[in-house]
Formats: structure tokens, sequence, C-alpha cells
């Protein structure tokens, strides 16, 4: 008799099996003919999990009264139409989850964990806001629990806005107490996924400082950043300016007239000046309560021109007897806007609340008008930060906290909008008990990007509001993730998050290549028509040098 | 008669797996029991997450993913047992890919000796505690690359040279900068095994040479960096504490030196000719141990991992790892048989803790080593280190000066990453803060590592999930429910709860430190007990009269033994000075002893030549664990010749 061996998928030879004269043989051969087609099946039936779905159903629920408790918390928000899938999570006690994503048009997104972390699919994601902007997007949310029955909680509605989102964000990204320099670096994050990349780490130039990163009218091609080096043997840095794809030049703008560098940076609309303060910035630490505060000891404003490479500046915003810092354009160009305070001895930090300020600018003529006091801090009450106006001049965004000019360690620190039309100024309904501090506009003016720590009074993290026609602001969006628990164990901090319009597409190594090249090096010339002046004493120790006991 | 050939073979093959398992079983007992590779662990404390975005770090270097890998193994060196394993399993593979490597090298026989002797230099520098696992990592990865070329048998130079460039950048990126070993490698086997000098010559150059040129053409290497993990200094090894760091360093260049010096010895070996006898005893034994070979080798490892071995060092770790498990009595078992050389201010500090934790530190300091200053570490100038901020935010922590522990929490987090014991302080300072969603980010962050997941999810569940979702707004003390933790209910009651400002706008001094916790809370005893230290340290004893009605306040007893005699030592040294006491006395024992001990101090002032250093030697004996003594000479001296001795600028100085 031949025997013929026949292999079963893990190689074992079923010799027996092939003797089929014997019944026993025969209902063997039956068996194992039918045990081959085993492998096939299961293959089979995981290809059609996989492309689409194992299509689990509820065949019935009970209806609850409350909404599930999700994070983040989506409930009534407007989001983006354009935003990647804001997965989340469920944080229900259960065994089994569904979630059924759902609007006027279009067809319905269904979600199936069994962990609480609801993963919305792309593409059908992406499908259904396309085809519902400016309608409802309505989430129900399934809870298995111990009995196998299935509880549907109070439906969330959710508005998919009209206007886009410019796609790209770009932040800093750094540990909480950046005490050291140690990692840091800023980022761009495109919006429609969860794709991130790196602009610029600070490892490139020795571990030196990175911040005040913002573009013109959010556009990429138009950047400019403060790139600081960490002392002897590496490069110096300086206000970097990066134009059209190109690293035009890094601008050394330390003065006769001012010894410490431009730290906080803002564009002129017209591109052809970027208007800055200097700050001598003391960061002390609190036994009590919020750890950390923030103070200027000195501080001016001053404008670069880029034309000329020079510094101007005139008496109202350098006074000796001021705080000048915060400069921002209204977008005709026409006004340059800023806060000063007071000056006072150190000790009285708690005192120093600044007003929000503003002075005429002709960039033809670099002349300079009248200063005005747009609002004080006598009739707020408050500090006023970080103003920011709306592309279309309608709006000026603005913080307020109880005391000094570093919102984002008060946590007093709210939103505030002012209508330019009316020039009345209200606190936004977004706020919450933590800091809400940096904040940037989208190109069409529609939605806000804002740092809060909110969630944990800790760690700052970019949302996202829309701001409709009359300076409205709805409740915001957190930065989405792919994994919805991202947040339940990320301990760094975003900071400075701008909307830009599209990707930055200098590559690291440019911008690492032009940090590190002699050439583009510009030292800024003081305008002739402004005086030196006699440095403090408080600068005269070298203070730009990283801090010490880094570890690099 | 002679022994049949096929006998010889097998007894020759039976002692050689003999021999390579008793290497292999006293190489991993030796690890485990002698080296204890927790105590690695505690000393570098390796940073490994499960998360992707801690992967991707590492991506995107060269070195990244051996020192991914790495970090991952280090892993196992929590458990004692565990990390002896890895380090056995990897010190023989090294010996594997050794063996691999000089086979290729010479058609001589090579005595197992030579490749079963990277194990003892991996042992040695094991035993120095200055070794890091990526660099046995980055090597074993080298060998086995080595290995790889080696065994290519196309025969033209640019096919070899290609391969070569090809396996240069893999491996490149794999270990970084111990391409130069790999690269050194090929290069001696092109040249003095292949004879082909210009290939030989050309792998050669590529050694120093790619590292370079890429920390040329990258900016975010810097060269040094490029090198890395080749060279022996690594900043995480340990705080600076070996006496002869040079010994590590020395033992780890012939680490890497023996390779290629290995390889050039086998190479240049002449082959036993054919017309020799193929079947003397002589030449099996070169190929294979003989008994005789076998205790010889180990006889000559044993000698040398004996001599190589730093038992401070270890002791000192032990002093750490047992502080860390707060396991007092060993802290203190391990500090008395510490040598003088190696006790600073960094033993200083446990040992206070631990005297301390078992009520013990205003008795016993002074049977311990102090010297004037602080009784912990300072964060002085002198002090910038990260383990010093580490043991200062732990020390800060349980005074219940939680935002100080919080600031230096953080810095260490910023210097090293996120270490599991740094993440549990930065929870805990949140939870007494009651920002229970803060506490829950680090507990979340600590889930991600895997030795710690269990702990931390089990602790997040303790803190309670609706109270973590709910909105809250910024609370004070006390109104955290949930955290059942005793130790953290107590701290909440001694936090500080006045506000004062350091850094930019000030300073806060060590003492002040210690009288802020006072005026919050006087019934913390420990800032009570580490301020009364202070002040004994400083010699400030009208500070000492001053508080004594502040024992009343803890209730002591009596007045602790050094107490009593910083009085004694008062009231004899001032005695037109009126002392108030407050209703306590000073023991008729601590009386007669001040008394005993001014009398040998005088006799010891009085008295010349060598009979002056006996009396010394006697009143070390007698008094120099009593704080006597420390007030005489500025420093304890419990046994003679046992003080701190070491330069306070090395170690750390209190200012």
């Amino acid at each position: 008799m031949n025997q013929r061996r026949l292999l079963l998928p893990f190689g074992r030879p079923f010799d027996r099996l092939m003797a089929p004269s014997s019944v026993e043989g025969l209902r063997a051969a039956s068996l194992s003919r039918r045990l081959c087609g085993v492998p096939v099946v299961l293959a089979a039936a995981i290809l059609i999990c996989l492309t689409h779905g194992c299509r689990e159903t509820i065949a019935g629920y009970k209806p609850l009264e409350r909404a599930a408790r999700i994070f983040p918390d989506y409930a009534d928000c407007v989001i983006p139409p354009n935003i990647a899938p804001l997965n989340f999570l469920v944080k229900e006690p259960g065994t089994r989850y569904a979630v059924t994503i759902s609007a006027e048009q279009g067809e319905a997104v269904s979600v199936f964990s069994s962990s609480g972390s609801i993963v919305i699919p792309r593409e059908p994601w992406k499908k259904l806001l396309s085809a519902n902007r400016g309608s409802k997007l309505s989430v129900d949310i399934y809870v298995m629990s111990g009995e196998d029955s299935w509880n549907r909680f109070k439906r969330l509605t959710l508005t998919i806005a009209k206007e886009e989102i410019d796609p790209y964000l770009v932040y800093r990204e750094m540990p909480l107490y950046n005490l050291v320099w140690n990692d840091m670096g800023v980022y761009q994050r495109d919006l429609r996924n969860y794709h991130e990349s790196l602009i610029l780490h600070n490892r490139s130039f020795g571990y030196g400082c990175l911040n005040c990163h913002t573009f013109l009218r959010n556009e990429p091609t138009k950047m400019v950043m403060n790139v600081r080096g960490p002392g002897p043997g590496h490069p110096p840095g300086g206000m970097l300016i990066a134009e059209n794809g190109l690293v035009s030049r890094i601008v050394d703008t330390k003065t006769p007239f001012n010894a410490i560098p431009a730290i906080y940076l803002a564009w002129h609309p017209s591109g052809k000046a970027v208007s800055f303060s200097t700050n001598k910035v003391l960061q002390c630490f609190h036994t009590v309560g919020d750890s950390r505060d923030v103070v200027d000891r000195f501080s001016d404003v001053a404008l670069y021109r880029i034309d000329t490479n020079t510094i101007t500046t005139v008496p109202e915003l350098s006074s000796p007897d001021q705080l000048e810092t915060y400069t921002t354009w209204s977008p005709d160009g026409q006004f340059m806007y800023f806060c000063s305070a007071p000056k006072l001895p150190i000790e009285r930090y708690k005192e120093i609340r600044y007003d929000l300020m503003r002075i005429p600018y002709d960039l033809q003529t670099d002349t300079w008008g009248k200063l005005e006091t747009v609002l004080s801090a006598k009739e707020t009450g408050l500090s006023i930060t970080l103003p920011r106006f709306s592309p279309d001049g309608r709006f000026l965004l603005f913080c307020m906290c109880t005391y000094g000019n570093f919102p984002a360690f008060s946590s007093t620190s709210d939103l505030y909008m002012m209508d330019m039309r009316t020039g009345k100024h209200r606190c936004l309904d977004i706020n919450s008990y933590k800091s809400e501090a940096y904040h940037s506009w989208s190109s069409n003016g529609r939605w806000i990007v804002f740092s809060s720590k909110r969630r944990d009074g800790l760690f700052a993290r970019p949302y996202f509001s829309y701001v409709d026609e009359e300076g409205k602001a709805y409740k915001p969006i957190l930065l989405p993730q792919k994994d919805p628990a991202f947040y339940d164990s990320y301990i760094r901090v975003y900071n400075v998050p701008e909307l830009v319009k599209e990707p930055v597409r200098l590559t690291p190594r440019e911008l690492a290549h032009a940090i590190h090249a002699p050439d583009k090096l510009v030292k800024a010339k003081l305008d002739p028509r402004v005086k030196p002046r006699a440095q403090p004493e408080a600068l005269k120790k070298d203070w730009w040098s990283r801090p010490q006991g880094h570890a690099q | 008669m002679g022994i049949p050939e096929d006998r010889t073979d097998r007894r020759a093959a039976y002692l050689a797996a003999g021999a390579a398992a008793v290497s292999c079983v006293l190489l991993y007992l030796y690890v485990w029991l002698r080296v204890e590779p927790n105590l690695i662990y505690q000393q570098q404390c390796p940073v490994f997450l499960t998360s992707l975005r801690f992967l991707k770090r590492f991506l995107g270097r060269p070195g990244g993913p051996v020192e991914y890998v790495s970090d991952f193994l280090s892993q196992f060196t929590y458990y004692a047992w565990a990390g002896a394993l890895v380090i056995t399993v990897v010190t023989c593979l090294v010996c594997l890919c050794t063996r691999g490597l000089l086979r290729r090298m010479t058609d001589a026989p090579i005595h197992p000796s030579v490749y079963f002797f990277p194990a003892v230099l991996l042992l040695m520098l094991h035993g120095r505690y200055r070794y890091h696992m990526v660099t046995g990592t980055a090597l074993l990865t080298a060998l086995v690359f080595v290995n790889v070329y080696v065994r290519i048998t196309w025969r033209g130079a640019l096919p070899r040279l290609t391969a070569f460039l090809i396996l240069s950048v893999i491996v490149y990126y794999a270990v970084g900068g111990m391409y130069v070993l790999y690269a050194a490698l090929c290069g001696l086997y092109e040249l003095l095994r292949r004879r082909r000098v210009v290939l030989g010559v050309l792998c050669l150059a590529c050694a120093p040479a790619l590292p370079c040129a890429f920390a040329i053409y990258s900016y975010d290497i810097s060269t040094a960096r490029a090198y890395v993990p080749l060279p022996p200094f690594r900043e995480e090894v340990g705080f600076s504490f070996s006496a002869v760091p040079a010994l590590a360093v020395a033992l780890h260049l012939v680490v890497l030196l023996f390779f290629p010096s290995v390889s050039v010895w086998a190479a240049l070996r002449r082959v036993p000719s054919a017309g020799a006898a193929p079947e003397t005893p002589g030449a099996a034994s070169l190929q294979t141990f003989t008994r005789r070979s076998l205790g010889l080798f180990l006889l000559t490892a044993a000698l040398l991992l004996g001599a190589s071995f730093d038992e401070g060092a270890k002791r000192r770790l032990q002093i750490d790892y047992y502080a860390r498990h707060r396991q007092w009595e060993l802290v203190l078992e391990k500090a008395r048989r510490l040598p003088a050389e190696l006790y600073d201010v960094y033993v200083m500090h446990e040992v206070n803790r631990a005297l301390y934790h078992s009520g013990r530190l205003l008795d016993e300091m002074f049977s311990y080593p102090q010297r004037k200053g602080a009784p912990s570490i300072l964060i002085s100038p002198q002090q910038q280190s990260r383990t010093a901020y580490e043991k200062f935010a732990e020390l800060a922590f349980e005074l219940g000066h939680v935002n100080l522990a919080q600031h230096w929490g953080h810095q260490v987090l910023e210097f090293t990453g996120p270490r599991p014991h740094v993440l549990k302080l930065l929870a805990y300072t949140n939870i007494v803060k009651g920002r229970l969603q803060a506490a829950d980010t680090f507990l979340g962050a600590l889930s991600r590592n895997p030795l710690q997941s269990k702990w931390a999810e089990r602790y997040r569940q303790r803190l309670g999930g609706e109270s973590l979702t709910a909105p809250r707004r910024a609370q004070g003390p006390g109104l955290v429910e949930g955290a059942a933790d005793g130790e953290l209910q107590h701290l909440r009651s001694v936090m500080v709860n006045e506000d004062h400002t350091y850094g930019g706008l000030g300073r806060l001094t060590y003492k002040e430190i210690l009288c802020q916790l006072l005026r919050g809370n006087k019934q913390n005893r420990m800032a009570f007990e580490y301020l009364t230290a202070l002040y004994l340290l400083m010699k400030q004893l009208d500070q000492i009269i001053a508080n004594v009605e502040r024992l009343d306040d803890f209730g002591y007893s009596g007045i602790p033994r050094h107490y009593e005699e910083a009085i004694s030592y008062y009231i004899g040294t001032h005695p037109d000075k009126p002392v108030d006491l407050r209703g306590r006395h000073i023991s008729k024992e601590t009386e007669e002893r001040f008394h005993g001990f001014a009398r040998d101090l005088t006799r010891y002032r009085n008295a010349r030549g060598p009979e002056k250093q006996v009396l010394l030697n006697t009143l070390i004996r007698r008094w120099g664990n009593s704080y006597f003594y420390y007030a005489v000479f500025g420093f304890s001296e419990p046994a003679i010749g046992w003080r701190i001795r070491r330069p306070d600028v090395v170690t750390g100085a209190t200012k």
C-alpha cells in the first residue's frame, strides 16, 4: 500500500489517514479534509474582520438620563471640519464599549472597544465631517455592564464649524521645569492627523535655548524665532529670521542701548520689521501654592527694521521708569500695542500690573506717534498681558491676571476679548480656574489656540476654540491624540502654540546649519537717534549663558 | 597503553563543556551574590518606558537602538538574580563572539582561557561600579557584526569593501561609538588574516573617521558624543565616590583594547606544522581546558576580581539602596563599616536620615562621622549634582517642605528623565497639595515603566476615579479623599503654610527652611531634630539652650543624649552664664562624663611628644562619639581615624 504523507499546516504527517481501505481511515480522511479547511476559513475570517471590521451590533440597550464621563470632554464643543479624529476615553465602568458617531449626511461611524479607549477610524471620520460642515455631530455612547446588557448614555452633541482651522500647529515642547535647557524643541503638528515633526531641537546648538517663534500672518515662510547659544564655545545665536524657505539672517540684537537681546517677538504686518521686548527675567520660587513666578527686572520695547538692520526705539517704549513688554501690531500695521507697568522695587512684584498701551508708527517715515492707554490696570484691577489681534482687526485677545506679566505661571490668568469697534472687553466664557495663557489666531480669524492648565493645574496643553463673528468663544477642544490616554501619562508641556497655514519646510538640519554658519550672524545697528544707555549693574554679569548644573 | 582517540575526544569535549558550564555558573553566582546587580539599578536607575514616544527618542540617533535595548535589559537588574542572569548571558555571548572571531583570525589552536578572558575583564568592570550596561550590549553587538563580516565569503576587495561599508552604516546606527571596535577588528582581519593591505587600512581608517564625519555632518551630536558609548565616562554612572576612578577608566580601556590585541596575537600565531605529531597531549591541551588549566584560569580570575573589586563603592551603594528602601538599620550597619576615605556628605546625609527614622538622631549622631555644616545635603554650589538634588528633594518632602521637594524633583526629572522614584515623589507632592489630576499624570507616566506599572495602577485606583475626572478648583491640604496613606496624611499636617520666595527674588537658607516648618507646625519632629542637629554642628549652643522648651512639644521623656552633652558643655564652658532649662535637668551621668572629658582633654593639651598622640587616641576612644569631642575639635571621630576627611570641594560643602 502506498502511503502518502499528508502534511497539515504544522507539518504533522497523518500517515494512517491515508489508508482508505479501512472504515476508520475513511472517517479519518473525511475529518482531515474538513480540518484542512479550518485554517483557510480562519484566515478568511481574519481578513474580513480586518477589512470590514467585526460588525458587532447592539441588539438592545437601556437609555440613561445622564451623559457619559469621557475624556477629553467634547460635549457641546465646536470642532473644525478638518480636525483629526477626536479619540477619547470613556470613563465609565464596563466590560465593553461602543460609540456611534453620526450626522445628517453620510455614514455613521461605529467603534467598539473592550477598554473604553475609543479610536475613531480616520477616513470615515474625515468624510463625515466634510459632509456636515455647519451641522451637528451626534455621539452615542454605549457601555456594557456586568449583566451583558448595554446602557446608552445621553447623546453628546458637537457642532462642526464651517470654517477650517489652519492645519498646522507649531509649539515648543519641553519639560515642565525647564531650568537647564536639557531637552526642548520646536515641533509642528498636522492637526488633520497625528503626525508631529521636528523643526529644531536645542541639541543642534549645544543645548541652548530656543523660544518665541512667531509667524507673519500664519505663513510658515515668514518665521522669526529666538535662538540662544549655551555659552562660550557654541554659536551665540540671536533672532533667527527665516523667509521663503531660507534662513536669511540671525541677528544679534544686543546694542549699546540694550544689553539684553530681543526676547518676545512680533512681526510688523508688512514683514519688514520685527518688534520685540528685551526683558531681564527673574524666575523665583514660592514655598507654598503655585511654586513658580516670573518677574521682569527691566524691560523695554524696540523695533528691528530688516531693511536697514537697525534697532530703534523711542522713550515712550523704553522708559527707565516703566516695564514695557509684549508687543503686537494692528493688522494694518499702523499701531503697535504693548503692555507697560510702572517699575517698582522688586520686593513689590505682586503690585506690578500692566496697562495696555498703543503707539502709532509709520513704517515709511519711521516715525512714532503719541502714546495712548487702551486699557489700564487701574480700571480693571488686573494686569494685562499678551495682546493679539484677530486677522481682521476686529478683536483683540489678551490675558489678565492678578499681577505680573507671566500668565503661564498664574492660575488667575484668564482670556479676555476686546471688541475694537466698541472698545469694550469681556472675560471669555471658556476660561477655567487654572491658567489660560499664550494664544494665537488662525488665519481666518475663526479659531484661537491657547495654552491652558485647566486639566491639572500643572501641565500646559493646547486648546482650540471657535470664535464667531461676534467674538463669542465656544467650548474648546484639547489637541487630539491618537492614543486617547496620551495625556494621562505625558509629563512635558506644550508652549507657545502658533497656528500656521502650511508646514514649516525648513529642515532641522538647515536651521542648525544656519545657526552654526558665521556668515548668517548679523550684528544689528543702533538707530543713531537712539542714545546708548549705561547698563544697570544687574546686567553687567553675563546672564546669557546656560544655567549651571546642566547635564550635557 | 594509549587511550583510544575517540575516547580522548569525548573526554576533551566533556571537559570543555563542563568548564564552560562551571565558568558560567561561577560567573552568575559572582555577579548575583558579590556584585549584586540591584545596586547597579540603584546607582543608575535606568529609565525605560513602554510607550512608542519613548522608543522614538532612540531611533533617531546613532547608538540609540543599543541604548534602548540596554535600558530594557537594565530593568532586570532591579532583581539581583535576574540582573545577574542578563549580565551572565551578555558576557557569555561576548566570549562566544570572541571565540568566533579568533577562530577566523587564525587556524592555530586557541586556548579557551583567551576567549573567556573578556568575561573576567567585564566582571572586573562590574566590580568597580562604574560600568554601564550599554557598554556591554554595544560591545556584544559590535562583535556579532564583526563575526558576520569575517564570515562573508566574498573574495574580491571591492565586494568586501561594499559589505564592510553597508555593515558600517548599520553598525554605527545600532551601536554608536562602539563602531570603532567593529571597524578596527574588520581592518585587522583584512590586514593580517587575508593580507589585503589597502582594504585593511581603509577599514582601520573608517574606525575613527565615520563617527567624526557624522558629528561634522550632524549638528545634533558633538564630536565627543559621536563616540559614545565607547568612552568610559558617563555621567550617569554614580556620583563621584570612587577613590581611584582612574582604575575603572583603565579597565575600560583594557576591555576595549583586548579584542584588537588578541586578534593581532592570534593572526600572528603560527599554525603547528603538518609534520608534528597531532596526537601529543600538549596539542590537545591548547584547544581545551584541562583540569589544571581550568583551575589556573579560575584562580587567576579570582585574584584579579578580588584585587579589583571596589568594596567601598559597594558599601556606599548599599547605604544608598537601603536608604531608598527605608531599611534604616542596614544603612547604619553598612555605614559603620565604611572606610573613612569614602565617608562624605552623601553618606552623612543618609546616616542622619536613618538615625532620625529610627529615633536616634539626637542620641547617636556623633557615633558616626559628622562635620561642621548642615546635617544633610544642602544644594550648595559645591553640591550641584543630580544625586544631591535627588537626596535633597526626598528629604525636603519628608520634612514637609513640599514645594521645595517639587522644585528639586523637577530639576532631577529634567536631568535624568522619568526615573520611577522621582515620578513617585512628584506624584506624592501633588497628592499632598491636593492636585489629584496632576498626581494621576505622574502615576500614569510611572505606569509606563514595566517594573512599576502595577504599583502605579493600583495607586491610581486608590486616588479614586470619580474625583479625578470631576472638575476641581484649587484646593488646600486636607481636602483629598481616598489617599489613605498615613505618611501623606502626616505630611499634610506638617506642610509649610507661609510663603517665602527664593531664587531670583531672595534666598532660603537651610535654617530658614527648618524654622519655617516649625512655625507652621511646632510638632514637626523631623524639622525640630534637624534644626537641633544643625545647631549642634554649627556649635550654636545658645540656640540649643533656647530651644529646650520645645522638647515638651515632642514628648521627650528626658533630654536626648547629645542635647544634654551640648548643654553640659555650655554650662561647663560658660560658668558665669545662667542657664534656664525650663524645669529639665542634666543627668548626673552626663555631668560626670563632661568632667571626665575635661580631664582627658586637659591631659592631652598639656602633653608633649609621643605621649600626646597616645592621649589623643585615648580621647578619641573614650569621647570621639560625644558632642564634647565635636565641640572642641569640630568633627566627630567615633573611632581612631574614622572621620570625614574628603575635601569638601569634591564631596560637597555646606555654607
